[in-house]
């Protein structure tokens, strides 16, 4: 079988990705009065995300073309996996604790 | 006639009111408008003014409860729907849970969906014509050696396992003897392989008949070609092209085939696409899938009402589900977690922590009866002095 080069970014399903800057970063901070802990996640380990090379705590723009208003702008803030992980650990003991005494 | 320019300045002014699309498209019509009835500079002012409000008047005002009125917009026709529908996607016999099931499925963030399906696209050379997609059917189907034999056995006389292969379907599938036994030759425990007329011997040397058994069901399901966990593949005319819809679904080695059209392609498998695409994709694939699935049963919800619920569901950057184990059980108030499900499991828990609600949100509200924090609830008036 031939190589052939996948580029996953072709595919209509994945929107415009791009890293912002510092100053464009807190520029939307500012303009919606938000921290970044307020703005939806992306992990680390998204395929988007690590073909464009996005480390932890850029925030990255989405463009999506797919809208009833034609495009529509949206952000996540990059997180790492290992914060993720000791999230998802307390979110699992709690399942674990809950499962046992019900059902 | 008004001039262009001054249509473009107006417009211009009503930038920060308006949306990208709509300055767009105001500007095409009144172009067109322009010509056909030479409007005055007065005419052009007030449509662009109306325009402005008609679009401020529809905009979701603050503190409106979206997230209910787009639970009821979503549950109400989910009363309408048929229990149990399976659909025939077009050809032959590729089944696909549809109707209810399938949405609680989405909703549900299920990892293994009941029928994975893919839709393969092809690029330019191969979508027009029939042998090229069959060709590139061939690759993407799993064949294993029990798909391409006629019967297979055990002898337990000679502890060896005996394999009558099907010339037919070994010539559809492209595969020679030597290219079978090639395969085999890469499972463990294999010590020969005869091959005679269309009988293939293979035998594992001094085992028990447990093993052998073990064994025989290790050779039976091995791959030999094409994609695991894609049992079958199918080839659809759409219009002008052929598409290939299988049975099973693996988008990453899919995409590795020469032949398939990457920029299109498209799994239903929502952990996949996310695993796949990224959390975008995934995003978009829920709206797809429950837009498809309501529509199919001929209701109709608008489509914001689905953004709103696939982007509650992907805001981690995973995809979690609707429900006690995703985002219901993540709420930070007490009394709305405990309200939902699994009651006194919260309540103890909390108990145990001493965990403090702040009654911030709606749910708390409403149980201990005090005004919430919705609409004109969320505005707080302090009188002058």
């Amino acid at each position: 079988m031939t190589k052939k080069k996948i580029n996953i970014l072709d595919n209509e399903f994945v929107p415009q990705h791009t890293i912002l800057t510092e100053e464009e970063s807190n520029e939307l901070l500012q303009k919606y009065n938000v921290t970044y802990d307020k703005l939806p996640l992306i992990l680390e380990s998204d395929p988007v995300v690590k073909i464009i090379g996005a480390k932890p705590g850029n925030i990255i723009k989405i463009v999506r073309g797919y809208s009833p208003a034609g495009k529509s702008v949206f952000y996540r803030y990059v997180i790492g996996e290992d914060v993720k992980e000791t999230l998802e650990e307390e979110v699992l003991d709690e399942i674990v604790e809950d499962d046992s005494g019900e059902e | 006639m008004v001039d262009t320019s001054f249509i473009d300045a107006q417009l211009e002014n009503q930038r920060e009111n308006l949306t990208q699309f709509i300055v767009d498209k105001l500007k095409d019509k009144l172009y067109m408008a322009n010509e056909k009835y030479s409007l005055s500079e007065d005419e052009v002012s007030s449509i662009i003014e109306d325009s402005t409000k008609a679009y401020e008047h529809s905009l979701v005002d603050p503190g409106e409860a979206v997230g209910t009125v787009a639970a009821q917009s979503l549950g109400e026709p989910g009363t309408q729907m048929t229990l149990n529908t399976f659909h025939y996607a077009g050809v032959a016999d590729i089944n696909v849970t549809l109707g209810l099931p399938r949405i609680i499925e989405i909703v549900d963030a299920r990892k293994d969906p009941d029928t994975p399906v893919m839709r393969i696209y092809l690029n330019e050379e191969s979508r027009g014509s029939r042998e090229k997609a069959e060709e590139i059917v061939k690759e993407i189907e799993g064949t294993t050696i029990e798909s391409i034999s006629k019967s297979m056995k055990i002898d337990v006389i000679n502890m060896s396992i005996v394999v009558e292969l099907d010339n037919y379907k070994m010539e559809k599938q492209g595969l020679t003897i030597g290219d079978i036994k090639e395969k085999l030759y890469k499972l463990k425990k294999v010590e020969s392989i005869e091959d005679e007329d269309n009988f293939l011997t293979l035998k594992a040397g001094d085992v028990s008949l447990m093993e052998i058994r073990k064994f025989f069901n290790r050779v039976r399901s091995h791959q030999l070609k094409g994609i695991k966990s894609v049992k079958r593949a199918l080839i659809k005319k759409e219009g002008e092209e052929y598409v290939i819809y299988t049975e099973g679904s693996n988008l990453g080695e899919a995409f590795k085939i020469p032949g398939v059209d990457l920029t299109r392609s498209i799994s239903n498998d929502i952990h996949e696409i996310q695993r796949v695409l990224g959390i975008e994709a995934a995003r978009r694939s829920i709206v797809d899938e429950i837009k498809k699935t309501l529509e199919e049963q001929g209701l109709e919800v608008d489509i914001r009402h689905i953004m709103l619920l696939a982007d509650l569901m992907t805001m981690e950057g995973e995809i979690k589900q609707i429900g006690r184990h995703g985002i219901s059980g993540e709420k930070s108030s007490i009394l709305a977690r405990a309200s939902f499900e699994v009651t006194t499991n919260h309540l103890m828990k909390a108990a145990k922590f001493g965990e403090i609600d702040p009654l911030s949100g709606v749910t708390e509200n409403v149980i201990i009866g005090q005004p919430i924090p919705l609409g004109t609830g969320n505005v707080k008036l302090i009188m002058k002095k």
